[in-house]
């Protein structure tokens, strides 16, 4: 399982995983592109409209990283009016570099105000099940 | 973990956490609920939160929630609090949130509901092809970013001086629609690409349009001064400041999270992330949220015009007769005196202001006047219904469709773009705006003035 839905009052809150740290920012990408476009392929303006970047982010610490990550492909989703896949993720020790396709879409499905600190945590999970998790809320 | 017995029952509306709770809090906490609504306030963590609040350096009296509390992030919503600004204390634009200067908006016509009932559904859906959610393609114009600049500088008046308003809509909103000590260059170019194309935008999630009508008036004199009739047709407004608003906070939440260490700031809470109101760090998030707040301000006037344009369209008026009666905002810091308030999910309610409650979709909302007791609170009351349920249990227990049909019996029309979208919003999801309303009634932090009834709610395309 890539993420799972949490209760939250008012905002929206995930659960994350991932094999690997990597794998579960990638994952947590594509929980907050699965919530701005549900089904991307139906509203998709052109698929021949996908461009490639690169976008490299330093932050103090991982957590941090990650808020920062996902708030940097919003504000890219809303600004160019589309939704983002990670095609390839690196972690570095100071931060991460990652290229991300752009789709524009005709709307959003959901305005995402922004990626919150509340509740996140990366942390390993013990065996058998393994892998790596973090809760994650979105301000709707 | 907080339970009821740790509260101390100050009135009948009115509960304490003292300062002994918990070692980190320098104050105490307070809750405005009535004995039954407490009850629901410990299932989940706005009093956690709250305690939270209380250990903010340089904090004033006591940390505040107001009756429609529930979880937030950082700070709960309803939340209020007010720091000293000199000696240490602090500004947060956690507690502020990411939806600077969300608020209110309302307009007062000169008809009746059954003036314009033959034309309700004409006006409703001429108001929502003409008020862009921003989140699809629309017809959003797109500001060059000096003319950005001037609105985030300027607030509603820039609107107005462009001719999309009268004096008195800035005569009769909350700061005069402009906090003067804004400084565009406080904004980030991400910020300002997020914006420029949601001037006059609605959004989503819980943001509306209602066309209403004053349903019972509780107070006379204060009705007559606010202009108020029953069966008055009033248009309420419900929107913040859209993407740049939200990148602000995005951008000042990491920015002043990076700077706590070198202030020696520990918090129980990241997302309370503050700075020194005398910081650096502090003064440019000031200067930076004042831009926040005036775009709100402004998307709210740009609104206030469209209707205005749909209102004359439908009724083919030559003049349309829709009057600003205020505009207040629910998340916000304002300097009042010599104390920094803050407000997530809470209005301000000085002495004879007006104050606009809006109820969740479809039920009741409230104008109120804010009164002397309140000084108690600091001049803060309630901003809404508050959430109960989840967005993804409303989703997967209620059923958009019925919800639709069910207001529809009730003679309210809805128009709306995702049934997901309303079953989200649901009136099942959220507190009873009445209960909510009567407990700041019943404190003192504000009094009832009118109760709206809805006739149409529009949410964004």
């Amino acid at each position: 399982m890539k993420y799972e839905i949490l209760p939250h009052t008012a905002e929206l809150r995930f659960r994350i995983y991932g094999k690997t740290t990597e794998e579960l920012f990638i994952n947590a990408a594509e929980a907050m592109a699965d919530i701005l476009n549900r089904d991307a392929k139906s509203t998709r303006i052109h698929a021949n409209d996908a461009k490639k970047e690169i976008i490299k982010i330093q932050s103090v610490d991982v957590n941090s990283l990650l808020v920062d990550f996902l708030n940097e492909i919003l504000a890219k989703s809303q600004i160019n009016k589309c939704i983002y896949n990670v095609s390839s993720f690196k972690l570095h020790e100071s931060g991460l570099e990652a290229e991300i396709i752009s789709h524009p879409i005709k709307r959003f499905d959901e305005d995402i105000k922004a990626v919150t600190y509340q509740d996140i945590d990366i942390k390993k999970i013990n065996p058998p099940a393994g892998g790596w998790q973090t809760d994650l809320v979105f301000d709707i | 973990m907080v339970q009821k017995q740790d509260l101390t029952k100050i009135n009948d509306y009115l509960w304490e956490i003292p300062k002994s709770f918990r070692k980190d809090m320098r104050v105490p906490a307070r809750v405005y609920a009535d004995e039954k609504m407490l009850d629901s306030v410990f299932k989940d963590k706005s009093l956690e939160q709250l305690v939270n609040l209380a250990t903010l350096p340089g904090i004033e009296k006591y940390s505040l929630v107001m009756p429609d509390v529930h979880e937030g992030y950082g700070s709960p919503i309803g939340g209020v609090f007010a720091t000293q600004t000199k000696e240490g204390g602090i500004i947060s634009p956690g507690a502020v949130g990411y939806d600077i200067n969300c608020g209110i908006h309302l307009l007062k016509s000169d008809l009746s509901a059954s003036e314009i009932s033959s034309k309700l559904d004409d006006l409703a859906g001429e108001i929502q092809k003409t008020v862009p959610s921003g989140l699809g393609k629309g017809h959003l114009k797109k500001l060059d970013i000096r003319d950005l600049d001037r609105v985030l500088e300027d607030g509603a008046q820039e609107i107005v001086r462009r001719g999309h308003g009268r004096e008195e809509d800035i005569e009769n909103c909350e700061a005069n629609g402009r906090l003067e000590w804004a400084d565009a260059s406080a904004v980030s170019e991400t910020a300002k690409k997020r914006g420029r194309d949601q001037v006059g935008t609605l959004g989503s999630g819980n943001h509306f349009l209602e066309i209403q009508k004053v349903e019972e008036i509780f107070d006379a004199e204060a009705a007559k001064t606010f202009s108020l009739s029953k069966d008055q047709v009033v248009i309420m407004i419900h929107t913040g400041s859209r993407g740049l608003g939200h990148q602000i906070a995005t951008d000042y939440i990491r920015l002043i999270l990076q700077a706590m260490p070198k202030y020696g700031i520990r918090l129980p809470d990241k997302e309370l992330a503050c700075a020194s109101f005398d910081s650096p760090e502090g003064q440019k998030y000031f200067k930076a949220m004042a831009c926040g707040a005036n775009f709100a301000w402004a998307n709210r006037q740009m609104i206030t015009h469209y209707i205005r344009q749909s209102w004359k369209k439908v009724f083919n008026f030559n003049n349309e007769n829709l009057n600003t009666l205020y505009d207040v905002a629910h998340n916000i810091a304002k300097l009042e005196g010599d104390l920094l308030v803050h407000r997530k999910g809470a209005t301000r309610a000085f002495p004879g202001q007006p104050v606009l409650i809006p109820g969740s979709m479809g039920t009741a909302s409230y104008v109120l006047v804010g009164t002397e007791k309140g000084e108690e609170a600091f001049f803060s009351t309630c901003h809404g219904a508050g959430r109960t349920m989840s967005r993804h249990q409303a989703i997967k227990t209620l059923s958009g469709k019925e919800i639709i049909k069910d207001l529809e019996s009730k003679g309210i029309l809805i128009k709306c773009y995702s049934l997901r979208g309303v079953a989200e919003e649901a009136p099942k999801a959220y507190k009873d705006v009445d209960e909510v309303v009567e407990v700041v009634h019943q404190a003192g932090l504000s009094k009832k003035v009118a109760r709206l009834k809805p006739l149409a709610v529009i949410k964004g395309e």
